[in-house]
């Protein structure tokens, strides 16, 4: 097992090193002098040695790339152009609301559509599965930003149930914090639940059609114990995946949800960045989000080799 | 003991399926009687597995379907009984093991653990005494060191073995009939041969009866008592496994008893195979299925049919076929 | 010993695809009409989707305009077909580029293995790590926002799918005795992927093309609705719901409208893909 573990932790840093070059070398590929990206156009030259100089860009790019890495490593994201603050700050500032509504929406995308999924795969074929199943496919076609503006269309305008945006902690009001993340949690969790109750269905499919289960019948155990201990334990393995894989989708509708709610969180952050050429910016929020997203395969690769011996014992030479 | 254990009449099962009924089983009368070995001999497809599924009532419903018949067990007709009362049945009172003993067995959990779980399904043992028992069978069908082996798991096991822990869990539940489908096609032939005595063993041992379902006529001579043959979802002959060997009545059993290559021919003796294919079992003919293939087909076969069971069962030996075709 | 006849004769095929009832029936039709906009837009409407007009601001649905004016006076309608076209070309176009790369990329892992192997895996791992919108965001400020640049960017988040399909399909693929027989009568590692490895890929491969089309349409509209996408005043479906944003309160269809057109286009293709996918190999069901 520690073999698996240290074999897996090696394989994360390679990953993180790859990504690290990728992130750094945005501010990069562009032709021309980045500086200049950022100041605009008609802005003085000394501006932009001025600028140069700060941001290090005269030193060989080995030594900028290892000048970043360190500085991360002690904290230092650079320094933002757009917003003349630490990006640190700025990050920290800004990650727990995107948690805030991330984090609800993947445990709600987990637990209903797992329970949605078994459901429609225990009951495959009856009237429950197929619309179970035609809810999914809806979901997953629906687009996130659409689904925002319909909700603050119907809920927020037309009803005034709900703050149609804005962001309060829930630290600070907690109940004013329930009533603005709603309708962001719940139009992002949509597409989350609709592709786990996919893939968690025809997981419990594939399992309930394996042999042992026709083993497990034969010898004439409960159904409801085939499913619950069997099947289930053998599906959580992908199941496991599914949810790890929401972790990425979901990053990317939180970008688009803020967008529409107007939630000064990671992703709104990141947007402005792009579209103001805040490089600085640009290449932490990729790299940290990387970095969470690496660790967490990692974890959920680990976890694997905890459920499924098999992966344990045989394959922790990987 | 003169009553049969086991008394299957006239089982039709079909499954129902976008290019129409397959008549899998179309009518398939046998008997098991006491502490013997009946071999179900026919080849892929001309349902001898799906009529022991309807047996054990595990056929896959939707598409398939139990149309008719009745499966008389210690007097009660199985058909009749609801999925509880079958469940006590299944693994209890009727064994049955199956071709693919590499995934028959969930991955996830050890060996003892699956083997408890069946005995404590059917009894009200606890744990251990449950534990006890099942490195006692695992003992029984010869596997070494059972202690250490009801803590494996199935990917730790050769095929093989896998195959004899899954004869221990009926061995472990005093089953009275076992019914093994094609238990020794997926294994290698040191293992089938291993296997097959292994269960020719237990079966007499404990006095247990035994269905042996399988296409390989070869293998079920040494250990079957009387042997059915099966085609096109029906029993084609039925016979003891001496008469059938010496002196075949239908001429499908003649040509699977001639196909079986000998050890002891000729080098350049040919391979001889029964002409043609099998029937699609989605438009049967009420007449021989066999008639298209059949090289002693004649123009009484082809306007009359079928023989019915007691018209032409002499000693017990019965042929569906009008032409009795002596091994020539 | 593989049997590579394991997949049903078209006919077959054909009949399981549209054996699934209407559902099927009406999707295609959906896309056909999509495609149908998209190829004839200039004849279907006599206006053009970027003439601006500020006497005919916010006109309701008339005989004149099927569905009214925007803000700046352009025909709904019309920016709504022609945003079909965008859609459908960006949305072709990028998973085309996606399964090139993806395919070149994935064979020359599985087949050789080894370093190229280990490499293209990793760096595909690695692009997975990066959320699909965030990497497209990022790097569509490389590329521009034209029609071929927003294809590319969206094309190159989508070939870690193709890879690492195409991977574990070689991988199986490669054992084959045919292969094995192929390479001891000397062919050349080339022929033997074109001839041999390609042409067995292509059931996965058509089933993951339709379905990543759904896909792509979708991060089109994302990347256009975050400003990052097709830039004004193309009409792009997108790029229509945050401007219509704005008057959400009191004409709401300008928003509205284009996002619908963009759950109607996706799921239909999306439910087209699981039919192709079903039809071709069931086995791949919940894999894809």
């Amino acid at each position: 097992m520690a073999v698996f573990i240290l074999k897996r932790i090696f394989i994360s840093i390679i990953l993180i090193f790859i990504i690290s070059l990728f992130a750094f070398s945005l501010m990069h590929i562009l032709p021309g002098d980045p500086a200049r990206m950022v100041l605009g156009e008609d802005v003085k030259q000394e501006d932009i040695d001025r600028l140069r100089e700060k941001l290090n860009l005269n030193k060989p790019l080995t030594e900028q790339y290892y000048l970043w890495i360190k500085g991360m490593i002690n904290g230092d994201f650079g320094y933002s152009i757009m917003y003349s603050r630490p990006v640190g700050d700025i990050l920290a500032e800004r990650l727990p609301r995107t948690l805030s509504i991330g984090i609800p929406a993947i445990i709600i995308a987990a637990v209903v559509g797992i329970l949605l999924g078994v459901v429609s795969a225990i009951k495959r074929g009856s009237w429950i599965d197929q619309f179970i199943t035609l809810l999914s496919t809806i979901g997953i076609g629906t687009p996130t930003f659409w689904i925002g503006i319909l909700g603050i269309f119907f809920l927020g305008m037309k009803l005034k149930l709900l703050p149609i945006q804005g962001f309060v902690n829930p630290s600070e009001n907690f109940l004013e914090y329930i009533r603005h993340a709603a309708m962001p949690v719940f139009c992002l969790a949509i597409a989350l639940v609709a592709s786990v109750v996919r893939q968690t269905r025809s997981n419990m499919l594939d399992e309930i059609n394996q042999d042992y289960v026709r083993t497990a019948r034969a010898n004439g155990i409960k159904r409801s114990s085939i499913f619950l201990k069997h099947s289930l334990k053998n599906a959580l393995i992908p199941i496991v995946t599914v949810i790890a894989l929401q972790v990425r989708i979901a990053i990317g509708g939180a970008l688009i949800i803020e967008a529409v709610f107007n939630i000064a969180g990671m992703g709104q952050l990141i947007r402005l960045a792009v579209l103001n050429r805040d490089y600085l910016i640009v290449q932490g929020v990729v790299f940290v989000i990387a970095l969470v997203i690496v660790c967490l395969n990692s974890i959920v690769d680990i976890l694997y080799g905890l459920i499924d011996p098999q992966i344990r014992l045989v394959r922790g030479k990987l | 003991m003169s009553e049969p254990l086991l008394e299957v009449k006239n089982l039709r099962t079909s499954f129902f399926t976008n290019i129409g009924e397959i008549k899998a089983v179309n009518g398939v009368s046998f008997n098991v009687n006491h502490g013997e070995v009946v071999a179900i001999v026919g080849e892929s497809g001309c349902g001898k597995s799906v009529s022991q599924l309807s047996i054990m009532q595990l056929v896959q419903t939707p598409p398939g379907r139990i149309l008719g018949g009745e499966v008389i067990f210690n007097n009660r007709n199985l058909l009749e009984l609801n999925s509880k009362e079958m469940r006590k049945i299944r693994g209890h009172e009727i064994s049955m093991i199956f071709q693919e003993p590499m995934t028959s067995l969930n991955p996830v959990f050890k060996i003892g653990t699956q083997i408890t779980e069946v005995i404590q399904t059917h009894s009200k043992t606890s744990k251990k005494v449950s534990w006890k028992i099942g490195e006692q069978a695992l003992a029984d069908v010869s596997i070494p060191d059972p202690e250490i082996r009801m803590h494996n798991y199935p990917f730790e096991m050769s095929g093989g073995m896998r195959q004899r822990v899954l004869i221990a869990i009926s061995v472990a539940c005093k089953s009275e009939l076992i019914i093994a489908d094609e238990p020794t096609t997926a294994l290698d032939v040191t293992t089938q041969a291993q296997i097959m005595e292994l269960l020719q063993n237990i079966v007499r041992k404990q006095e247990k009866s035994m269905v042996i379902v399988t296409h390989n006529l070869g293998l079920v001579t040494r250990y079957a008592d009387r042997i059915y043959v099966m085609y096109a979802g029906r029993i084609v002959e039925s016979g003891t496994t001496e008469d059938i060997l010496t002196d075949p009545k239908h001429p499908y059993t003649l040509g699977l008893l001639k196909s079986i290559p000998k050890l002891a021919g000729r080098k350049d003796d040919k391979l001889i195979p029964i002409e043609g294919l099998p029937p699609s079992l989605v438009n049967l003919p009420e007449k021989c299925a066999f008639l298209p293939r059949c090289p002693f087909r004649n123009s009484f076969c082809e306007k009359n049919g079928v023989p019915a069971l007691e018209e032409k069962s002499v000693n017990n030996h019965y042929a569906a076929c009008f032409v009795h075709v002596g091994k020539k | 010993m593989q049997n590579s006849r394991n997949h049903l004769l078209f006919r077959e095929q054909l009949s399981i695809f549209f054996g699934k009832g209407s559902s099927i029936w009406i999707c295609t039709a959906i896309v056909i009409i999509f495609a149908f906009t998209a190829i004839f837009s200039p004849i279907l409407t006599p206006y053009n989707p970027t003439d601006i007009s500020f006497t005919d601001i916010m006109l309701g649905s008339s005989s004149t305009h099927l569905l009214g004016t925007d803000y700046l006076g352009r025909d709904l309608f019309t920016r709504l077909l022609y945003g079909a076209r965008i859609s459908l070309i960006t949305g072709i176009l990028a998973c085309s580029i996606a399964a090139i790369a993806g395919i070149f990329l994935g064979l020359l892992a599985g087949y050789f293995e080894g370093l190229i192997g280990q490499v293209i895996m990793r760096l595909t791992d690695a692009q997975l790590s990066i959320p699909p919108l965030i990497l497209t965001m990022v790097l569509a400020s490389l590329f521009g926002g034209g029609i071929v640049g927003v294809s590319i960017v969206v094309g190159i988040s989508m070939v870690p799918m193709y890879t690492r399909i195409l991977y574990g399909k070689v991988l199986t693929i490669k054992e084959n005795d045919y292969v094995l027989a192929a390479k001891l009568v000397g062919s050349k590692n080339s022929s033997i992927l074109l001839k041999h490895v390609l042409p067995n890929c292509f059931p996965s491969l058509i089933v993951v093309f339709t379905m990543n089309l759904g896909y792509a349409i979708m991060l089109e509209a994302a990347l256009s609705y975050l400003g990052l996408g097709i830039t004004a005043p193309t009409p792009a479906w997108g790029s229509m719901v945050s401007e219509g944003f704005k008057y959400l309160r009191s004409v709401p269809r300008i928003a509205i409208l284009p996002g619908l057109c963009v759950l109607l286009l996706v799921i239909s293709v999306n439910i087209i893909g699981d039919g192709v996918r079903d039809s071709l190999d069931p086995r791949l069901r919940g894999k894809i």
